[in-house]
């Protein structure tokens, strides 16, 4: 059995990596915040961020789950002065939290060189606040994300199934996994709703990807495109399965949006379109803005898959990068922890692919970096959107916990 | 996903011809009709995949699908293990199945779509 360790936190959720974040409340602190992290340059100091001044719920939302994310120790917030940003409302739940917690008010602090020079001295400390000592962890208590970027006609066949695989094994050794991206599975929600382990998830999972077709079709981007059948898909089912592969075989225990986090182990589906009409543009403007979610939605590790080669990781939480294409493998290695694409070339077979998924997981989940987390990878994107609460339908066994 | 969606499944998988020794084509669950072709079949190639064999009838390019059995009219295709579509038409076992012989089984949720 592999022996996982973690940081314990307050609200009893552990840890695999120790990061103080440095988060910037509004564009204009943004270069006071990176020049911060860049000077302490630090492969634990990681840097975050919301650009807008207008308020936002969600983006509030947001920076509560990702600034007490269970990989995050210790947070350090930049603010210009006169954002909307509730900076102390934020700070009151990070200290609330247990973390260390200090916040710089440039037009307080003395203007950007004083601030930057305060912040370094303010993650020094903080950063020796919040070192504490790994305590067993068990595999139970992880959480793992999938997402798929980049991808072209391997995708589908190599290191989506694969992580499909791994995500059964997940599931069945009761950690919780999150699938995404309703968007990409129009056409296939009759057969997704049929693993919901209850009749209304399996409406409100349908209903999700109702909203996910209209959203994208107010958007003017449809499904289907000719390219999809020049390389040999023939239906819209087939295609999102595809990408719905990532999700493996288990019964769907429930239906999440960013910062919902699983009441459990087994499998959820987080649904990242925005509610009611569409305001703020796409729902994902690039693949970390999903990334981001799945964070927030207490991912430990990210598992994207990839055909053409995308090379990004992500601040909190490390990214597995898991090639689905044998030629890009060859041309991106230093890149990808897994070559999928063995599939494609009879190297390997799906359920052995699977298996080294999960053991890269167990790794990563152990301390070691992924590839991009090597690489210096700390992507991060977060904007607006809005959200309704979701139903007691989405979460059946915390209802069943609830009403007990 | 933005990049997903728009260029899933546009490239090809493979360069080369199918045949030798190596497997040809992969079957992605057990209770599959249909392989993925890892390369270009002609007539007449014998397609290899884990777990069996079947000859192609007619040509097609990698990442296209060919029967592995015979599939009467109106039946599923079932690719991952779950239905992707009808048959329009009885295919034959190592036969091409795409538009011209199998139709998508989806309804569109939203009103207003085709």
């Amino acid at each position: 059995m592999t022996r996982l360790q973690g940081y314990l936190r307050s609200d009893g959720r552990k840890g695999i990596r120790n990061v103080t974040l440095v988060a910037y409340l509004v564009e204009c602190a943004h270069h006071v915040a990176r020049k911060i992290v860049d000077k302490v340059d630090d492969p634990d100091v990681h840097l975050i961020g919301f650009p807008g001044c207008f308020p936002n719920a969600y983006a509030q939302d947001m920076m509560e789950a990702l600034t007490t994310h269970p990989n995050v120790g210790a947070v350090l917030l930049v603010s210009l002065g006169c954002e909307s940003f509730k900076r102390s409302a934020l700070k009151r739940v990070v200290e609330a939290s247990g973390r260390p917690c200090d916040l710089l008010v440039i037009q307080e602090a003395g203007g950007t060189r004083s601030t930057i020079e305060k912040g370094i001295e303010a993650v020094a400390r903080l950063k020796a606040a919040s070192e504490a000592r790994p305590v067993p962890m068990a595999v139970e208590e992880l959480v793992v994300g999938t997402i798929c970027g980049g991808s072209d006609a391997t995708s589908g066949i190599t290191a989506n199934p694969a992580v499909g695989r791994c995500f059964d094994r997940l599931v069945a050794a009761g950690a919780a996994c999150i699938f995404e991206e309703t968007g990409e599975l129009i056409g296939c929600e009759r057969i997704m709703s049929s693993r919901a382990v209850t009749p209304e998830l399996a409406r409100e999972i349908e209903a999700s990807v109702v909203k996910a077709e209209r959203y994208y079709r107010a958007l003017g981007f449809g499904s289907f495109a000719s390219g999809n059948a020049d390389g040999g898909l023939t239906t819209i089912e087939e295609k999102s399965m595809g990408a719905y592969a990532k999700s493996g075989d288990s019964p769907i225990s429930g239906l999440l949006k960013p910062t919902n986090q699983p009441p459990g182990g087994g499998l959820y589906l987080l649904d990242i379109v925005p509610d009611g009409e569409p305001r703020f543009g796409f729902p994902n403007i690039a693949d970390n803005a999903e990334i981001v979610e799945l964070i927030a939605s207490g991912c430990h590790v990210t598992l994207f898959t990839t055909g053409r080669g995308s090379i990004v990781g992500s601040a909190i939480s490390p990214v597995i990068k898991i090639c689905a294409n044998p030629d890009t493998y060859r041309k991106l290695s230093e890149d990808m922890d897994v070559d999928a694409g063995r599939i494609l070339e009879g190297r390997a077979s799906l359920d052995e692919v699977g298996e080294e998924i999960f053991e890269q997981v167990m790794k990563v989940a152990s301390g070691a970096r992924s590839k991009s987390e090597e690489l210096g990878h700390r992507e991060f994107l977060l904007t607006y959107k809005t959200f309704e609460p979701i139903g007691p339908a989405c979460l059946p066994t915390s209802a069943a916990r609830a009403h007990a | 996903m933005s990049d997903a969606r728009e260029r899933a499944a546009t490239g090809d998988l493979g360069k080369g011809k199918v045949g030798g020794a190596a497997a040809s084509a992969i079957r992605l669950h057990g209770a599959d009709n249909v392989v993925v072709l890892l390369g270009e079949a002609s007539v007449g190639d014998t397609l290899r995949y884990a777990g069996g064999e079947v000859r192609a009838v007619s040509s097609a390019l990698s990442g296209h699908k060919i029967a592995i059995a015979p599939i009467p009219a109106g039946e599923q295709v079932l690719k991952y293990g779950v239905s992707i579509g009808r048959t329009t038409r009885d295919v034959a076992a190592g036969e091409h199945v795409h538009s011209h012989n199998m139709r998508s089984d989806y309804i569109h949720s939203v009103s207003g779509t085709e």
